[in-house]
């Protein structure tokens, strides 16, 4: 099992507290401007991709009052395997904290068979952004691999106070369940998905500002709609991974500016 | 669990149940399902359901794809849930609805139509789950999906898991046929046929429905959740959804 731990601490600007990571994982921090409150750690990994039997455990705990963005190094690429690749996310983020996290598009090769899960706790006033992105598999190789994995399963939960308030149950299997019937792809071939929950911020005014950003966008099908008064969701059908990848990253690049200018405001303030 | 009224009305067995499918699953029950349409709005401006065979195609997608592993399941797991009087799964089935369906105007077409049909069915069944249950929607610790108050009235009333089942698939089917026919528009002689051709596919469906394991709850249809939220902003709107 392959894993890699990280909690936050917090003195003037959010730390890395503890950290933890077994090969091939390697946690650092890329933080650019060192008076920045907000911490950014990237994810690195020697590894080529997820291969047969790889399970990965991955634990974060954002600490209250503290901010993360966690990001990644590259495409996350699944390889062919038997029993099946596995990976489980858990998130906490305490109060008035606030977590990022749009990792780059993960690409199942041709064969490849993979279960997901992400469970993530929040507090009501904590704040997330959190994106993810399926593509078909390899797209321009001389043997089209598009939708040639074998299954792709990832179900996300989003808790605030113990009570479920969001669940993604994404579950492909191209031999069994047509892709390109109507409801499912309707001829894309990428996903992506972002879940955005504040408690700070007019959520229709938030709406309206990402979908200013997503109008702008060619070659793309996107929906945007509000969960309660503190969240929306946005989905977003296209058919380039990296396309996709920096339309939500300029969203979640966004957020970690205005976070980043509150946290210096309220420093400030004290 | 009681009939509340109607008390000297004795029906044979199996009489009895057929006449509480047709009741519940009766198109013309005052829930609101014409006002919905689920998407199909968004499909037929943007002129991908144009024809009998374009409607064809987005009925056995939302039937295989959509309501086998969302709506069509929670009504079997909610059955079940009623009978073992498991009120807290039936009360988390309904939160975990709520958390499940992401484009709103789905979630309050569900809510809207789910509320009625408790107010409706209280009336005349005795049971203390059912009072619990619509307590719990009173005191928004539930919310009242569809689905899922379809699942806890059919069990009370007795009828089938797989009747239940294929009652509300046939009830959804005939909400999707009669929307387009008014929609694409399509004559009523083609809604007929499609209504009748889907008839085996709610049979499988159904079964598929029965052997479903857990971890397949909600899988989520992308474009037809885009769709859905594309239906808040359509220019001209005729249906809630």
């Amino acid at each position: 099992m392959e894993k890699y731990h990280l909690k936050t601490g917090l003195r003037q600007h959010t730390i890395l507290k503890d950290v933890y990571f077994t090969p091939p994982f390697n946690l650092v921090e890329v933080r650019e401007n060192k008076k920045d409150l907000l911490l950014e750690v990237m994810v690195m990994s020697s590894s080529p991709g997820m291969l047969n039997d790889d399970h990965y455990d991955i634990n974060i705990e954002v600490i209250d009052h503290s901010a993360l963005n966690l990001q990644t190094q590259s495409y996350q690429r699944i390889y062919v395997s038997k029993k099946g690749t596995t990976q489980k996310m858990n998130v906490k983020v305490g109060k008035e904290a606030y977590f990022s996290y749009v990792p780059h598009p993960t690409v199942p090769h041709k064969g490849a068979n993979y279960k997901t899960e992400n469970t993530i706790y929040l507090k009501p006033s904590s704040t997330l952004v959190w994106g993810e992105i399926l593509t078909c598999g390899r797209k321009f190789m001389d043997q089209n691999e598009e939708f040639t994995f074998t299954k792709y399963h990832a179900i996300t939960q989003v808790y605030v106070d113990g009570r479920l308030i969001f669940k993604d149950n994404l579950y492909l299997m191209p031999e069994k369940i047509n892709v390109q019937d109507m409801g499912l792809y309707e001829g894309f071939t990428h996903q992506g998905c972002l879940l955005y929950i504040t408690p700070n911020a007019d959520v229709n005014l938030k709406k309206a500002s990402f979908a200013q950003i997503l109008e702008g966008v060619k070659e793309i099908e996107f929906g945007i709609s509000v969960l309660n008064q503190s969240a929306l969701v946005i989905r977003l059908l296209g058919n380039s991974g990296e396309l996709l990848y920096q339309i939500l990253s300029k969203i979640r690049i966004g957020e970690d500016e205005i976070i980043n200018k509150s946290i210096k405001e309220l420093w400030e303030q004290n | 669990m009681g009939i509340k009224k109607n008390k000297n009305l004795t029906y044979t067995h199996s009489g009895g149940q057929l006449l509480h499918i047709l009741h519940i699953a009766d198109p013309t029950l005052p829930v609101g399902g014409f006002s919905h349409s689920n998407g199909l709005e968004t499909y037929v401006q943007q002129g991908l359901v144009k024809d009998v065979q374009s409607t064809i195609k987005f009925i056995k997608a939302m039937l295989e794809n959509n309501y086998k592993y969302n709506d069509g399941f929670l009504v079997s797991l909610a059955h079940a849930y009623t009978s073992a009087k498991d009120i807290e799964k039936l009360v988390a089935l309904d939160i975990e609805s709520h958390a499940l369906k992401s484009p709103m105007e789905i979630r309050e077409a569900s809510v809207k139509m789910g509320t009625r049909l408790l107010k409706i069915y209280i009336e005349f069944i005795d049971s203390s789950l059912l009072e619990e249950f619509q307590h719990q929607v009173k005191e928004k610790s539930a919310y009242g999906y569809f689905p899922v108050v379809y699942g806890l009235i059919t069990a009370l009333l007795e009828i089938p898991m797989q009747d239940a089942i294929a009652s509300f698939l046939y009830n959804a089917t005939v909400a999707m046929m009669t929307n387009a026919v008014k929609l694409v528009p399509l004559g009523q002689m083609d809604g007929q046929r499609i209504l009748f051709g889907t008839h085996t596919m709610i049979q499988e469906v159904t079964k598929d429905i029965l052997n479903l394991d857990l971890e397949m709850l909600g899988l989520c249809n992308p474009a037809f959740d885009i769709r859905s939220m594309q239906h808040e902003n359509l220019y001209s709107r005729l249906y809630m959804s």
